[in-house]
């Protein structure tokens, strides 16, 4: 795995990542303020950068505004103390790839910091159809079939399904789904997310396609690849 | 190297700033003061110099008619007729003088020594500043001459002694008044200074007792639309303070809350942990109980946060054109499979798009509340209805349940932030407090539009409706 930038000051902060990023097999570089961290970031061939917004010297989003104004399009995921709406707003816009807010969930942190690394290195691209084994996703005419049977499905439910599939092999965590499938950022606070997926599974078990949805315990769900260590 | 203009412009810049005062007031007083006194100069030269050019044109008028009628009677009736008007007006006692010179110099009438210098036959008026006539005293004259025929020449004159009279008079006055002027102009312009500071001063003053704590101190102004500038000032004033109050008042009233609220939560917490240090063990059921008391804790804070900035107005630059009913119907679907596992029936009422200006993250975050509340507490009816329409002010969006409902009474009080129910809805404390912030969080959002928010009985249960304006 690549190695990851962490600019934090707060020393506790830092070593919780550090150790979590670790423990799922990245390289942790630690800055403690804003100006080496931009310093750090300008240097080195970091895989992502994890950026807090309230640091000493420069702050946060000053240091992510310079990054992108040198050309540097490293995923830089932003994890601030700052978990108003219009805070994230003012996050992505100056240039970041995901807004997490503290306090947070490790698998959450982790599950985030792989899906924007993957969607830097590949495009995802006009696709028409997506296929994970025996499950077949029609873009186009928004189908789905398993080992070439159709399953039917609500239009939510199909692109709660289509999200799952373009992350294959990643966790997908409930505040992504929210944000990919219905576009809000906040938390719903029930289990709003389980309920859909639990519908979702219940109509592909009923077409043969048992299991597909895996539940990553205290994070998310999946849908194929390999067992990740979170 | 420097110009010599720009150094004179320097130094008469230097000279002014010198001499000029320092104060707002003092300049103002200065320059009304200059104003009155120039003005009241300015108006005394004049009417002098209007006084003068009437008495010249009177005296022009009147010599060039003599001289006029002389040389006509010459014409018809020979040097004779001439002589006869010349003595008629030499007879009549006045300030003229008549001078009919004949070819060689010699006077032939008239009751001037000589034919006075600088003076030449031409018709033209000339104005000579001394001259004697038969009683020998100097006095300044208006003169006109004439070639009259056979090589004649008349000289027609007035004397201008009444004129330089009423000048000398005029710039007496003149001098006299200036310093009356001046004294007024002085007092004019303090007074109106005292004015400017005075009401200057009772803005002030208002703003130190603000300073001091009093935060109730307002500008007293007339009643009705403001009069002048200072009325707007005050206006303006009071307007930021009756925010500024409301403000700091909304800001107690979180941290009265929070800390209210917070305490019996984070007690529970305490000492759920307490028991888990102390036990041997630890069971996954007590970590989740203890996860989830955070977590709820963390909603609150969340909730309570984006009310102060809505409150405070922040966010409006996020505003942008959403289909209020796209949304509320994508909303429903949300919350649809939850409320299908409650039995309960989840339907929206929308006939077309219903576009407004909105925040849609707090929007959505304000309707989604909404509708876990009606789920949580108003689903003992079994129906919930949501809705969007346009209405002839903007646009109305609603979340109605079929639940016990809030008495009218009381409705106020759950509108409030910390605003809480217990006896009236929700079993648990922990989900009334959640409630409170729900209604409080879309009220605030609802403000933030420039709309309102109503509570009322739906027969039965609660419908809460929010109302949007055209224009936020």
């Amino acid at each position: 795995m690549g190695s990851i930038l962490c600019i934090e000051d707060d020393p506790t902060m830092a070593a919780h990542i550090a150790q979590g990023l670790q423990g799922a097999g990245y390289h942790v570089d630690i800055a403690r303020d804003g100006q080496s961290g931009l310093e750090q970031a300008l240097a080195g061939h970091h895989a992502a950068i994890i950026l807090d917004r309230m640091l000493p010297e420069l702050d946060g989003l000053a240091v992510l505004t310079q990054l992108r104004a040198a050309g540097n399009n490293t995923p830089v995921v932003v994890l601030s103390a700052l978990a108003s709406l219009d805070e994230r707003v003012r996050g992505l816009r100056a240039g970041s790839d995901d807004y997490v807010t503290k306090p947070f969930e490790l698998p959450e942190l982790l599950a985030r910091l792989e899906a924007v690394q993957r969607r830097a290195s590949g495009a995802t691209g006009d696709v028409t159809r997506l296929v994970e084994g025996e499950l077949e996703l029609d873009l186009l005419a928004r189908r789905v079939s398993w080992a070439g049977k159709r399953i039917e499905l609500q239009p939510r439910e199909f692109r709660l399904l289509e999200y799952l599939v373009r992350h294959r092999g990643q966790v997908v965590t409930r505040s992504m789904l929210l944000e990919g499938v219905w576009d809000y950022h906040f938390d719903p606070g029930t289990n709003v997310i389980d309920v859909h997926v639990s519908r979702l599974r219940k109509k592909l078990d009923e077409g043969g396609a048992g299991g597909i949805v895996e539940t990553v315990r205290g994070a998310g769900y999946r849908v194929g690849g390999e067992p990740v260590a979170a | 190297m420097t110009e010599p203009g720009a150094t004179l412009a320097d130094f008469w810049r230097d000279w002014f700033a010198g001499i000029a005062p320092r104060t707002t007031t003092a300049r103002i007083s200065l320059l009304l003061f200059v104003m009155l006194v120039s003005g009241s100069a300015l108006l005394l030269i004049l009417l002098e110099r209007a006084t003068q050019s009437q008495l010249d044109s009177e005296a022009q008028g009147r010599i060039a008619a003599i001289a006029a009628a002389a040389d006509t009677a010459w014409q018809q009736g020979g040097i004779a007729a001439a002589r006869a008007i010349l003595d008629g007006e030499l007879a009549v006692p006045g300030p003229l003088v008549i001078h009919l010179a004949a070819p060689g110099g010699r006077r032939v009438l008239g009751n001037l020594p000589g034919w006075p210098a600088g003076v030449a036959a031409d018709g033209q008026f000339y104005r000579v500043p001394a001259m004697h006539y038969h009683q020998g005293v100097a006095e300044p004259f208006m003169v006109v001459a004439r070639p009259m025929p056979q090589g004649h020449r008349l000289l027609v004159g007035r004397s201008l002694a009444a004129e330089v009279q009423l000048q000398n008079k005029l710039t007496t006055t003149l001098l006299l008044a200036l310093p009356v002027a001046m004294i007024l102009a002085f007092l004019t312009s303090r007074l109106i200074t005292r004015i400017i500071t005075d009401r200057v001063h009772d803005l002030a003053d208002v703003v130190g007792e603000v300073t001091a704590g009093k935060l109730e101190a307002r500008v007293v102004l007339p009643a009705g639309p403001p009069a002048d500038a200072f009325d707007s000032m005050g206006q303006a004033f009071n307007v930021m303070l009756a925010r500024v109050e409301a403000l700091i008042d909304e800001l107690r009233a979180v941290t009265d809350g929070l800390a209210h609220d917070l305490r019996s939560p984070l007690t529970r917490l305490k000492a759920r942990i307490e028991r888990l240090s102390h036990g041997t063990t630890v069971d996954a059921d007590d970590l989740a109980a203890v996860s989830a008391e955070a977590e709820s804790l963390l909603a609150m804070l969340d909730n309570s946060l984006e009310i102060s900035r809505a409150e405070a107005g922040i966010g409006r630059d996020s505003f942008a054109e959403i289909d209020l009913a796209a949304m509320i119907t994508d909303l429903a679907d949300m919350y649809e499979p939850l409320a299908e596992d409650a039995g309960v029936t989840l339907s929206v009422a929308v006939t077309g798009a219903v576009l407004a200006q909105a925040h849609r993250q707090l929007l959505g975050r304000a309707l989604a509340n909404l509708i876990d509340n009606a789920l949580r507490y108003g689903a003992g009816g079994a129906r919930i209805e949501v809705g969007a329409q346009a209405t002839a002010a903007g646009s109305r969006l609603w979340v109605a349940d079929s639940g016990p409902g809030i008495p009218a009474d009381r409705r106020d009080e759950a509108l409030r932030r910390f605003g809480r129910l217990d006896a009236a809805r929700g079993p648990q404390l922990g989900g009334m407090q959640r409630a409170g912030l729900g209604l409080s969080l879309a009220g605030a959002v609802a403000r933030l539009h420039g709309g309102t928010i109503s509570l009322s009985d739906n027969q039965p249960g609660l419908k809460v409706a929010i109302d949007l304006p055209r224009v936020p």
